[in-house]
């Protein structure tokens, strides 16, 4: 008998046997497992299961009908005002010292060895400088976020945020377990768009693929912080200050779930109709989480991971900087022209051509984001004060000085870059995920460049309102 | 990644709790190793744990179903043998029909792994035994680690791990892995069913139904002389009358039987799984 | 999910047919959707179909199994349900496929 002859025999036995022969086998196993377990299990006596409590009692909370919204956007909240309020502190420390003391030593020894004058600017200023900044702007906040997050997820309370949501989702023709999605998304985008497989339906897979670029990844969440608070929260009273810039940041971030929902609504509606399908997401047990372990892992781990990524970007982000800024096309630098060509269409929408440039060089990373426009703020319209190493040790009120005195930002430039932020292209590890994840170059350029051209109808939408209501 | 042995005598890493003996965790070094061993289990049962605890890795535990969603590998030696560990995707059944079940039992069966660690909840030990019980069917080089016995403790659930391992015919580990107790036993237990010679076959569940256990032993007698000592002949036959394409895909290829051969299948099967 | 062709849409259409019952001689059922919060009932039978079916079958919900209604979210949809001692969220159309047939008295724990 060949193999295909027991294919036909297994063919025609199918045919002959019960419709119902999934259900038999499931039944059987379950059966023997009930015998199994009721052989080797032993409760206390008068009682014929275990008591959860506890865990009822919780849940009762935080999927309360009135309740459960409001914690899920406090608990964002205080994740994230704890987070800006705890690393401006260490921030400010590491800046001191890289930006400071670190920079002016190898600038010192530099001059000492009598290196020529372009390496020391191309290593100092360029590769040191861009990877100097990515790391006092990143490793604070990333240290605080990344293991409250993990708290949170390993306490069990993202499961109930995705039971909590998924009428929300369903309604706008997604899978409430996208929800899960977003949150890995939080974390990185790549990541989100791996763990979209749990979903089943390919539609509504597809779908949370395309819109988890609008879950604001740890990457762009210190953009986020920095310019919430040196724009936003200025204007508030200095102990609100910290309060208000995670205001603004949450406000973002649900503006992003705003933005998923309404793309999965508008392409479930058109290119991707279909019927909705089911949901059936198990709801654990809390766990206590290990919080020491947790810190180890999410600081020692997670957080040196993004970090060594965020480096590795950032040196020859830097070194490319460096180059633009400093060779000369016909009297003025590279960087000076493409600016100026990019800076009518980045005016015109409520940003200028240092954040277009700086966002094309941070396509392999939103990281570098904040230290590419200030790195070419800074050389660019304020040549020398680099070299003089006054400016080096950015704070926040300097960020802001020269942002606005030298750089020529405004409150909407700074809201326009939030919103910019939240809407323009997932970074290159992101996009190629999206391919491996889909293998459709169609998808993969839809999931690219859809959220770029909503940001640019998003900040031309706002800086035309701010110049008919006269603001600027 | 550190490696530490307990032999020095220090914990250096209390981190994954404390180390136990005889155990080197040898991380994500995987390139030369005697034995394959694979860890499968329910979402929400502890499996990243008890990965993390025996590679010394730090594959971020999840308290949600599907975190891990790509198969993860690391490595670990114990008992003078060096195993590469698969960590599967978490999963409730072997058939159905998600990317993440084909992943599990598609490894499971075309990977041949040398011993099958399945990691069960002990506050929810019959939906923990309805994959034991279909994992059998796969293969009996099983241990089967029933975790969160802390829990259970807490809940005053006394269970007989014994007469567990009685009825299951495997070595039962009770554990509570984010204490780090049970990972020695688990331990002794892995390198014993890695070192034993199996010649029985698969656990059979007979069904009641006449035509349905008929056609099962016609196709699985065909099946062996076709294909050799298959030790999950039945459970082949099964899905053959279930109509699973892959399986089918299986048959034709004439890949069941081969030794370790399946590994290109396996490759196919997952590619297309996704 | 994927709509499968010829012999396997066949297979597996047919088993919709609710064959695994419990006996429940004549008393009232209605469908889960319909279960109280703090109820428990009894599963009669199930008229899900295909992947669906298949999935609530592995997570231990079938005829005979003993299924409590925890709590609604907070938009009312989906349900969470206590079934072999875990808690698993079903929405009201897949609630509504399953039949069930209540206890009379009340749960254990509520």
């Amino acid at each position: 008998m060949t193999n295909e002859n027991i294919l036909e025999q297994a063919a025609a036995l199918r045919g002959a046997l019960k419709p119902n022969l999934h259900d038999e086998l499931t039944a059987a196993v379950y059966a023997r497992a009930s015998d199994i377990a009721a052989r080797a299990v032993h409760r206390p006596e008068g009682e014929s299961e275990p008591e959860s409590g506890f865990d009822q009692r919780l849940d009762r909370v935080l999927t309360s009908r009135v309740w459960g919204f409001p914690l899920m956007v406090l608990l964002l909240t205080a994740v994230l005002w704890l987070t800006i309020a705890g690393a401006n502190v260490p921030s400010a420390l590491l800046a001191d010292f890289l930006q400071g003391t670190v920079y002016n030593a190898l600038h010192g020894a530099a001059q000492a060895a009598g290196a020529p004058r372009w390496l020391e600017g191309f290593l100092i200023d360029g590769v040191y400088l861009a990877t100097a900044w990515v790391v006092s702007v990143m490793l604070p906040p990333m240290a605080i976020f990344f293991p409250l997050f993990t708290l949170l997820e390993d306490f069990g309370y993202l499961p109930r945020v995705a039971f909590n949501l998924d009428r929300l989702f369903k309604k706008f023709g997604a899978h409430g377990k996208q929800s899960l999605t977003m949150m890995m998304g939080y974390g990185c985008n790549a990541a989100g768009v791996v763990s979209t497989r749990i979903i089943d339906s390919p539609r509504e897979r597809l779908i949370a693929i395309i819109t988890n670029n609008f879950s604001v990844c740890n990457g762009r969440f210190p953009t986020l912080i920095l310019v919430g608070t040196i724009f936003i929260a200025a204007a508030a009273p200095p102990f609100l200050a910290g309060f208000i810039a995670a205001l603004s940041v949450v406000a973002i971030t649900i503006l992003g779930v705003f933005f998923t929902l309404l793309v999965s609504a508008g392409l479930s509606r058109t290119v991707l109709k279909g019927e909705a399908s089911n949901f059936s997401l198990e709801l654990p047990p809390y766990r206590p989480p290990q919080i020491w372990q947790t810190l180890y892992r999410s600081v020692i781990e997670r957080t040196l991971v993004v970090l060594r990524r965020a480096v590795l970007m950032a040196a020859p982000a830097g070194a490319v900087i460096w180059l633009v800024s400093n060779v000369y096309v016909g009297g003025e630098s590279a960087a000076a022209q493409i600016i100026a060509f990019l800076n009518p269409f980045g005016v015109l929408i409520g940003l200028n051509g240092v954040i277009l440039l700086a966002y094309l060089v941070a396509i392999p990373a939103n990281e570098i984001v904040v230290p590419t426009i200030l790195m070419l703020t800074l050389n660019l319209l304020a040549p020398g004060a680099a070299q003089n190493g006054v400016m080096i040790e950015l704070e926040d009120a300097k960020i802001q000085e020269l942002l606005t005195g030298v750089g020529g930002w405004t409150l909407l430039t700074g809201v326009n870059l939030m919103l910019f932020s939240l809407l323009h292209n997932p970074c290159s590890t992101t996009v190629l995920t999206i391919w491996q994840e889909t293998r459709s170059l169609k998808w993969t350029a839809v999931a690219a460049l859809l959220p770029v051209a909503l940001g640019v109808a998003v900040c031309l939408l706002t800086a035309t309102a701010a110049r008919l209501a006269g603001w600027i | 990644m550190k490696a530490f042995t307990a032999e020095t005598g220090k914990c250096g890493d209390c981190a994954s709790g404390c180390a136990p003996k005889r155990l080197t965790k040898l991380g994500a070094r995987v390139r030369k190793f005697d034995a394959v061993a694979a860890l499968a289990g329910n979402p929400n049962t502890g499996k990243s744990t008890i990965f993390n605890a025996l590679t010394g890795l730090r594959q971020h535990v999840g308290n949600w179903a599907g975190k891990t969603v790509a198969r993860a590998e690391g490595a670990f030696e114990t008992g003078g043998k060096k195993f590469k560990l698969i960590d599967l995707p978490g999963t409730y059944s072997l058939l159905s029909t998600s990317p993440d079940e084909e992943i599990a039992r598609d490894f499971l069966l075309f990977g041949k792994p040398d011993v099958t660690v399945v990691v069960g909840d002990a506050m929810r030990l019959e939906r923990s035994l309805h994959l034991v019980l279909q994992i059998l069917e796969i293969t009996t080089r099983v241990v089967f680690a029933l975790n969160l016995m802390d829990e259970a403790r807490r809940a005053r659930i006394r269970i007989d791990a014994r007469q567990l391992a009685r009825d299951l015919n495997v070595p039962v580990v009770a554990m509570a892995a984010r204490r780090g107790e049970g990972v020695s036993e688990l331990l002794e237990a892995v390198s014993e069913t890695a070192r034993r010679d199996f010649s029985a076959s698969a656990r059979r569940i007979s069904y009641a139904d006449k035509e349905l256990e008929n056609a099962v032993e016609t196709l699985a007698a065909n099946l062996r002389a076709n294909f050799g000592e298959l030790p999950n002949a039945r459970w082949i036959a099964l899905r053959l009358l279930e109509g699973d394409e892959n399986i089918i895909r299986a048959v034709r290829a004439n890949s069941l039987g081969a030794e370790k051969s399946g590994s290109h299948l396996t490759q196919l099967a997952l590619a297309e799984a996704r | 999910m994927k709509r499968k062709a010829g012999r396997e849409a066949f297979f597996y259409r047919k088993a919709s047919a609710p064959l695994l019952t419990g006996d429940t001689g004549k008393k009232k059922t209605m469908t889960l959707d319909k279960l109280e919060r703090g109820r428990s009932a009894t599963i009669v039978q199930i008229f899900s179909e295909n992947a669906e079916r298949r999935r609530l079958f592995d997570l231990g919900i079938l005829p005979g199994t003993r299924i409590e209604s925890v709590m609604a979210s907070p938009l009312g949809d989906p349900v969470a349900y206590r079934v072999r001692n875990s808690v698993v969220a079903l929405r009201r159309e897949q609630a509504n496929l399953i039949e069930v047939e209540e206890e009379r008295h009340e749960g254990f724990y509520r």
